[in-house]
């Protein structure tokens, strides 16, 4: 199959967000483990062993919403499944691919700022 | 770890951002890593390096072909290469052909990192070195 006429299912796009789940438990889980260590130093002052603490809390937090966010995708999923064909080709994947590759609107300039 | 008894780790995903943090967090654990975001790369790495480890996503949308058969192609090339599968829980079926298919393990997504380090060794009895 070229790349070109490559369709993804509805499946393949949840198999999508799964992946994107994935990054956010790893890289949170390894951040986690990486502050935990300068956390274990003996010599580490006290105002930033508050704010490695404070870190880790934020992060712990982020790995649990990625997981909360499998959970809900998985909650989802057969009742989507029953209602269309979870294999049928309806997206593109070099629009899909494209829109990833695009910033957010909160990356596009100063009128976005707070 | 030995250097000259570095272990080789292959990770095949078609999302390029697991490969990449994959490969970072276990070169850092003394593993000579390979990565491949389609099956048909992995076959050809595979066939050049044999890694003692091979991480193979299940489902890869983008890739020519699916986790399943280069698992199937990996062990047609060394029916004793270490395969672990990274699937879903909601793929029963596939995971059910990767086992037939000689799977070492499989693990389910999203996973925690000491769950991947916990599995390898269990199976190849490979010692990982905690976070360094």
């Amino acid at each position: 199959m070229s790349q070109e006429n490559l369709r993804l299912s509805i499946r393949d796009i949840f198999h999508m967000l799964d992946n994107k789940h994935l990054v956010f438990v790893m890289y949170s889980d390894k951040l986690i483990k990486s502050f935990g260590q300068i956390l274990s130093r003996k010599d580490l002052p006290q105002d930033l062993r508050e704010l490695v603490s404070d870190y880790i809390g934020s992060l712990k937090m982020l790995k649990t919403t990625g997981h909360q966010s499998d959970t809900l995708l998985n909650e989802t999923k057969p009742i989507i499944y029953e209602k269309l064909n979870p294999d049928e080709g309806y997206f593109d994947a070099d629009s899909i691919k494209q829109k990833l590759e695009e910033p957010g609107p909160h990356f596009q300039g100063p009128e976005w700022k707070e | 770890m030995d250097a000259q008894r570095q272990p080789k780790l292959l990770i095949v995903d078609d999302e390029p951002t697991i490969v990449e943090f994959t490969q970072k967090i276990y070169e850092k654990k003394g593993f000579i890593t390979f990565g491949a975001d389609d099956g048909i790369k992995a076959v050809e790495i595979f066939q050049k390096e044999r890694p003692e480890v091979n991480l193979i996503d299940v489902h890869m949308p983008f890739s020519p072909i699916d986790g399943t058969e280069t698992l199937r192609r990996i062990k047609e090339i060394d029916k004793n290469a270490c395969c672990i599968m990274v699937s879903r829980v909601t793929d029963k079926e596939r995971v059910e052909a990767c086992r037939k298919n000689g799977a070492s393990a499989y693990i389910l997504k999203p996973f925690d990192l000491d769950v991947l380090d916990n599995t390898i060794t269990e199976i190849t009895k490979i010692q990982i070195p905690k976070e360094t």
